[in-house]
């Protein structure tokens, strides 16, 4: 019998995969406007059909986090918890040691954390914010026709920087998240899968929010 | 001209119908004359053809009220021009109106065959590129309909003066249609006995034998070898010869008369006949003969009356060079032919906000129509503004046109008034302000367009205010509509030809 | 084909608007069919500013100077620069520099996104709501393929405008500023021998550049130059990271959770060991 904790609810679940879905789709879609020579390759009528693809994924992108965060608010009042909770020095012990550990994880050890890694709280921070940015100023985009072109032109810049940002962090925390990271091997189940992570891989990951779901029990399932 | 008019029926016996024209009388039959006849009950129909008085006429609020007191009104026009519904004008009830109006949809000058004349005395022949639309029809051809109908009526009716109209010389009819090519022929003239054109009007004869409409054009259509063919005629010529680089094009078209084009050529040499400038030779006396550019307009030589190529004999230079004048010689003012004069004078306009301080007179003593009722003389000190009318470069006339073309009316959209800045400021008057300028004859109200080009005067110490408008707008128009400036303007005219006095007269400005 | 220009001398344009209205004309671009839709502006100016169906304007700018009034008239309409700030911004290569200096946008491959209509320093590309593209002076590039003038040098009966080798419109531009400076407007200045890389529409403007509405110094805007270096920043940034990645992936070859330690003192074995 092993113990494990249900660390993310269906609720979350849905809402990673339909964001990861859009993000993929809108990166691979704005691709072609992003990089001219793809969209000249292509022609005016197939990038007509992959626009219309980037806008109607943006609309995801952006209504399901809205949707489910009506569902069920208590997930982002969490992950606002969490982002701005009190910098303590496993926190600052992490982050000094975060680099090395990435390229020689069997000679780093990484101090105790948290519901959320202190790398992790400050990736979705960056993720959270340009995700806003890049919405707004997508929408904007969009709106072209109604829009004085000197507003665009910012936009389109926010919009540019918004992406650099995002693809860079995004690659990071899918690398990590997925598990593509052998330490992090497994881990993939957490938010693709049935949300529950081992005792074991709880404790090694978030010491600390391990111990307290353990004592707790609510959220613990044997199997 | 009276043997084409009236063709067979014009004898030495009858004068050559001289007595059927009509004769001048004491009533001024100008344009301001003519409305004045209106409301004096004397002119009962009117006739429009591309005329629009409701708009271009000087005090056109008063002239629509007189198209409203005629029995009936005929427009020819393009389209339904603020004359042609002038019963729809702001302020006019048409349940009040009793006159018969008749529209007559006219062609557009791409739709149909004639001539073209500019201010350089050039007669241009042009050809028809597309039909007219619908019914519209080319003027000649409403005349001629209108004429055969008329005299029908005549005919069969009698009524004063019919003789006038159905004894007309009248064969520029082709099939049944009007033939705009037998009129050139008409005008160009002929021998009456063989049909063949003249070379030009020194071949006209005062005993019958030729006939033609108008002598100054005779020259213009005389080609006898194709005498149906415009393009083989002067007029359709369009050849771009320019012997010694003047700017004559003596092939393009033909300059009446006798296509010189340049009149009064002989002053362009001295008196020994050495032209001023040897760059610009019109005509040059080598000493033994005349060489010319341009055809010469004094007797230059004594020409063989059989074949007037061969030269008989050369006149040399001598000290005249003006041929309408019986001496020959160039006059500083003309003898009995002017009202006023023989000098130019200075005059205040018939409206004006200062005394006349340069003669102890004020306005014009020999011009008209400053007692008529319908004037409304603006008073000074109610109207102390100085108003002119003008024109741009984006309308026509009355824009019935140009506001029907929406490249034309979007490049100038609106009706407006210029003010200058010292105004605008005394009157709370911003750019693009709605305004109103008015005197007694009417009250318009257009934009305002504030600007520093306009600039106050100062008269006998005064400070006087000038405003101006264009005169392009009225109420009839596919795309823009405006007031009509000359609803304030006043019809008074000048002394000689009663031309109105559009330009300067007075009004007071408001913001509306 | 050599580097063509069109000179504009506002010394002797009379504003008639010929070139406006036959530029529409030619390109058969529509003005309102409707009653009284055109606004009046304040000034003998036919509308505010360059649209989606009017690619040439005529500007009006009145200033009070002590020898009087200064009528400046402008020619509102694209520059052809040879350093264009529209093609720089495109995503979608709809704009291209013909040999001749035109800057052409191509209206199939343009898919109305407005980018050009914000990078253009002077606001020229309109965007045209019934075409869903945006448009601007093609310099007639119709006209000038076959040997002919630009529909507007055509038309203009001052002679304002002529058409020819760049050089040569240069030239001739210079020496209509010192004959202008000769008559009294020292100010009188050439516009667009050097601006965004050399224009190939020059303006002789006789009161100065700010009196005509002439943007001095026109350069790429920033904003556009940096939209220009984030792409490729982009691209870099995203293959190092991706290289950082693989490393660190590498470099995590053959990795075993180790027992616990001191530090990680209730970390038990690894869920693949417990199994």
């Amino acid at each position: 019998m092993t113990r494990y904790i249900q660390r993310h609810d269906a609720v979350k679940r849905t809402e990673h995969w339909s964001h990861v879905t859009s993000t993929i789709v809108l990166i691979t879609t704005g691709l072609f406007v992003f990089v001219p020579a793809l969209g000249e390759a292509i022609g005016k009528d197939a990038l007509g059909v992959i626009r219309l693809g980037h806008r109607i994924f943006a609309v995801t992108f952006i209504a399901v986090p809205i949707l489910t965060t009506i569902i069920r608010p208590k997930n982002l009042s969490r992950q606002f918890k969490n982002v701005f909770a009190p910098w303590d020095e496993d926190d600052k012990k992490f982050m000094t040691r975060f680099v090395p550990y990435l390229f020689a994880p069997k000679k780093v050890h990484m101090p105790k954390q948290h519901a959320v890694k202190s790398g992790q709280r400050l990736a979705d921070s960056v993720l959270v914010f340009f995700a806003f940015l890049i919405a707004v100023s997508g929408v904007i985009l969009w709106a072209g026709a109604y829009v004085a072109p000197a507003v665009i032109t910012v936009a389109l810049l926010i919009h540019d920087i918004s992406f650099a940002i995002i693809a860079i962090v995004g690659l990071a925390h899918a690398y990590l998240g997925a598990g593509i990271f052998q330490p992090y091997r497994g881990i993939a189940r957490v938010m693709f899968g049935d949300g529950l992570v081992s005792e074991s891989d709880a404790r090694y990951h978030w010491g600390y929010w391990a111990e307290e779901e353990l004592e707790s029990g609510k959220n613990v399932v044997e199997v | 001209m009276l043997k084409e008019f009236y063709g067979p029926y014009a004898t030495a016996e009858n004068n050559y119908a001289f007595d059927m024209m009509p004769k001048l009388n004491k009533i001024n039959h100008t344009h301001i004359g003519v409305f004045e006849s209106v409301q004096e009950g004397i002119v009962k129909g009117m006739m429009c053809w591309g005329q629009n008085p409701a708009v271009a006429g000087p005090n056109s609020k008063f002239e629509r009220e007189m198209l409203g007191k005629l029995d009936w009104l005929l427009a020819v026009d393009l389209w339904e021009t603020e004359t042609a519904g002038f019963w729809k004008a702001p302020g006019i009830d048409p349940a009040q109106i009793q006159t018969e109006v008749y529209m007559l949809p006219a062609a557009g000058h791409y739709e149909k065959q004639g001539s073209i004349s500019n201010s350089g005395r050039w007669i241009q022949w042009r050809w028809k590129a597309i039909d007219p639309p619908g019914e519209a029809k080319d003027d000649l051809e409403i005349m001629h309909e209108l004429y055969k109908k008329l005299k029908e009526i005549y005919e069969a009716e009698g009524g004063p003066n019919s003789e006038q109209l159905t004894k007309l010389h009248w064969p520029y009819e082709t099939d049944g249609r009007a033939d705009i090519t037998k009129v050139a022929q008409g005008m160009n003239g002929y021998t009456v006995a063989d049909g063949k054109l003249v070379s030009n009007f020194t071949k006209l004869a005062a005993d019958g034998s030729t006939a033609c409409g108008v002598w100054i054009y005779s020259g213009y259509f005389n080609n006898n070898e194709a005498p149906n063919d415009a393009t083989k005629q002067p007029t359709g010529s369009r050849l771009k010869d320019d012997p010694g680089g003047l700017g004559l094009y003596p092939k393009w078209a033909f300059a009446w008369p006798v296509n010189r084009r340049v009149v009064y050529n002989r002053a362009s040499a001295d008196v020994s006949g050495k032209p001023w400038n040897a760059e610009k030779m019109l005509v040059s006396w080598d000493g033994a003969k005349w060489v010319n550019n341009d055809v010469p307009d004094f007797a230059f030589k004594v020409a063989d009356p059989v074949d007037p190529t061969i030269t008989l004999s050369w006149i040399p230079p001598n000290n005249t060079a003006f041929l309408m004048q019986a001496d020959g010689s160039a006059h500083l003012y003309g003898l009995n032919a002017m009202k006023d004069g023989p000098f130019p004078e200075h005059f205040e306009p018939f409206e004006s906000p200062t005394k006349n301080l340069m003669n102890g007179g004020q306005a014009s003593p020999v011009l008209t129509f400053g007692k008529a009722q319908s004037v409304k003389p603006s008073d000074p000190e109610k109207y102390p503004i100085v108003c002119t009318t003008y024109r741009l470069s984006e309308h026509w006339q009355t824009g019935g046109m140009t506001r029907n073309i929406p490249w034309l009316d979007e490049a100038m959209p609106a009706m407006f008034v210029e003010i200058s800045e010292e105004l605008a400021k005394e009157k709370g008057i911003a750019n693009k302000d709605w305004v109103k300028v008015f005197n007694d004859r009417g009250s318009i109200e257009m934009y305002a367009m504030v600007t520093p080009r306009f600039k106050p005067f100062e008269c006998d110490g005064k400070v006087v205010h000038q405003v101006g408008m264009p005169w392009h707008w009225g109420y009839a128009s596919g795309g823009s509509t405006g007031a009509i400036a000359n609803d304030i303007t006043p019809n008074v005219g000048d002394g000689n030809t009663s031309i109105p006095e559009y330009k300067a007269f007075l009004v007071n400005v408001e913001k509306a | 084909m050599a580097k063509n220009a069109i000179l504009y001398d506002s010394s002797k344009c009379s504003a008639c608007k010929g070139c406006q209205v036959q530029c529409k004309q030619w390109n058969m671009m529509p003005s309102s069919l409707d009653r009284n839709a055109n606004e009046f502006t304040g000034s003998y100016q036919s509308m505010p500013d360059l649209n989606g169906d009017t690619r040439l304007l005529i500007e009006y700018r009145e200033s009070e100077k002590d020898a009087g009034v200064e009528w400046a008239f402008s020619r509102r309409s694209c520059f052809h620069c040879s350093d264009p700030a529209c093609m720089a911004v495109c995503p979608v290569g709809a704009y291209s520099k013909l040999e001749d200096g035109t800057v052409k946008l191509d209206k199939d491959k343009c898919i109305g996104c407005k980018y050009c209509n914000g990078a253009c320093p002077f606001g020229v590309p309109k965007y045209r709501d019934n075409f869903k593209v945006s448009n601007k002076c093609t310099l007639c590039d119709d006209r000038t393929g076959m040997g002919r003038e630009p529909a507007c040098v055509q038309t203009c009966p001052a002679a304002a405008l002529t058409y020819g080798p760049r050089d040569e419109i240069v030239a001739a531009g210079k020496a209509r500023i010192e004959q202008l400076k000769t008559e009294g407007f020292t100010k009188a200045e050439l516009y667009g021998e050097t601006e965004m890389g050399g224009m190939h529409v020059l303006h002789v403007a006789p009161y100065g550049l700010e009196a005509h509405g002439l943007v001095r110094d026109a350069q790429m805007p920033t904003l556009v130059s940096m939209l220009d270096i984030i792409k490729p920043l982009t691209g870099l940034g995203i293959a190092a990271v991706v290289g950082g990645l693989g490393a660190s992936f590498l470099t995590g070859r053959g990795y075993l959770r180790d027992e616990p330690d001191a530090e990680t003192a209730s970390a038990p074995k690894t869920a693949k060991e417990e199994k």
